[in-house]
């Protein structure tokens, strides 16, 4: 069973997520942070995790840094699940920081399970 | 690549630019790129968090700028003492009235063809509120700057703008730097 990291400062948004990707036989861990994010992952890994962008004190960008930099970490699937709409620099950054995909909210559910699928098979 | 000579270059490309200046020339070198915006574009929206109207206008005069091709939005006068707001100026109460900024910033653009918008500076905003709701206000911006189909500028200090410039990277579509060689500036690319 894949295992995945929902990372969102609005717990409604973990809860949805959650359900939606439960619904569907993956095991899903939630995070209100990216300081949670951080903890929970030095105790288990995880096959992706889904990460917002406006979050307070470290935001999306700071947080896949961190575990890009992190040499157990850095090989983690990641893909961006967030409201914010990036530029020509924002989605460069992202593809250097090997995001592998772009989500933007509100999301579609069935779509929003088709592109995880997609990126753990 | 080739050097961009002017901001009309630099802009034709990208709709929105990060403007990184040093420290130690930043009020200067922002004068001097609010000049060369003047002389480029007919309207621009300057919207300033700590520098009071007045001053600037008095630093536009002084280097032969003319303030009728910019509209402002002054966050900080009223904090000292009630003003009314003038034909190119909104006072905002504070800078910490956010609610108060997005709605001067929705009214400029309801009311005036903006070219270009010039926050001075998205930093100085980390001083009253937490990283994210500068982010958001950062976004908003941007999202505001792409309806209405105008430029926007956002400048940092080089050295110490800290994290916040490089999370507002993100809404940029590139990053320039502004150098000063003696009293002659240009840009650089950042690679």
């Amino acid at each position: 069973m894949y295992k995945i990291m929902v990372v969102d400062d609005e717990p409604d948004v973990i809860e949805v997520v959650t359900d939606i990707l439960e619904s569907k036989g993956y095991y899903v861990i939630g995070a209100i942070s990216g300081d949670e994010c951080l903890k929970k992952l030095e105790k288990e890994q995880v096959d992706l995790i889904l990460m917002d962008f406006f979050m307070p004190e470290l935001d999306g960008r700071m947080v896949i840094e961190k575990i890009r930099e992190n040499s157990k970490l850095r090989d983690t699937k990641i893909a961006v699940l967030t409201s914010a709409t990036f530029k020509k620099r924002g989605v460069e950054i992202l593809k250097e920081l090997n995001v592998l995909d772009y989500i933007i909210k509100p999301f579609d559910a069935d779509d929003l399970v088709m592109r995880i699928k997609k990126i753990l098979e | 690549m080739k050097m961009p000579q002017n901001f009309k270059e630099i802009l034709a490309e990208n709709a929105v630019i990060g403007m990184v200046i040093p420290d130690a020339k930043y009020d200067e070198m922002l004068i001097n790129a609010a000049g060369n915006l003047g002389k480029e574009y007919n309207k621009i929206l300057y919207i300033s968090i700590n520098k009071p109207y007045k001053k600037l206008v008095g630093k536009f005069k002084q280097n032969h700028i003319n303030p009728d091709k910019f509209y402002f939005i002054d966050c900080i006068t009223r904090t000292a003492g009630d003003v009314n707001s003038t034909e190119n100026c909104i006072y905002v109460s504070s800078p910490k009235a956010l609610d108060e900024i997005k709605t001067a910033i929705f009214d400029v653009f309801r009311k005036q063809e903006i070219d270009v918008a010039l926050i001075d500076s998205p930093s100085v905003l980390s001083t009253y509120y937490e990283h994210t709701d500068v982010l958001k206000l950062m976004h908003l911006l941007m999202t505001k700057l792409d309806v209405a189909e105008c430029k926007g500028i956002f400048p940092f200090q080089k050295e110490s703008a800290g994290p916040l410039r490089r999370s507002i990277e993100m809404f940029t579509d590139e990053i320039v730097y502004l150098e000063s060689d003696n009293d002659k500036w240009g840009f650089k690319y950042e690679f």
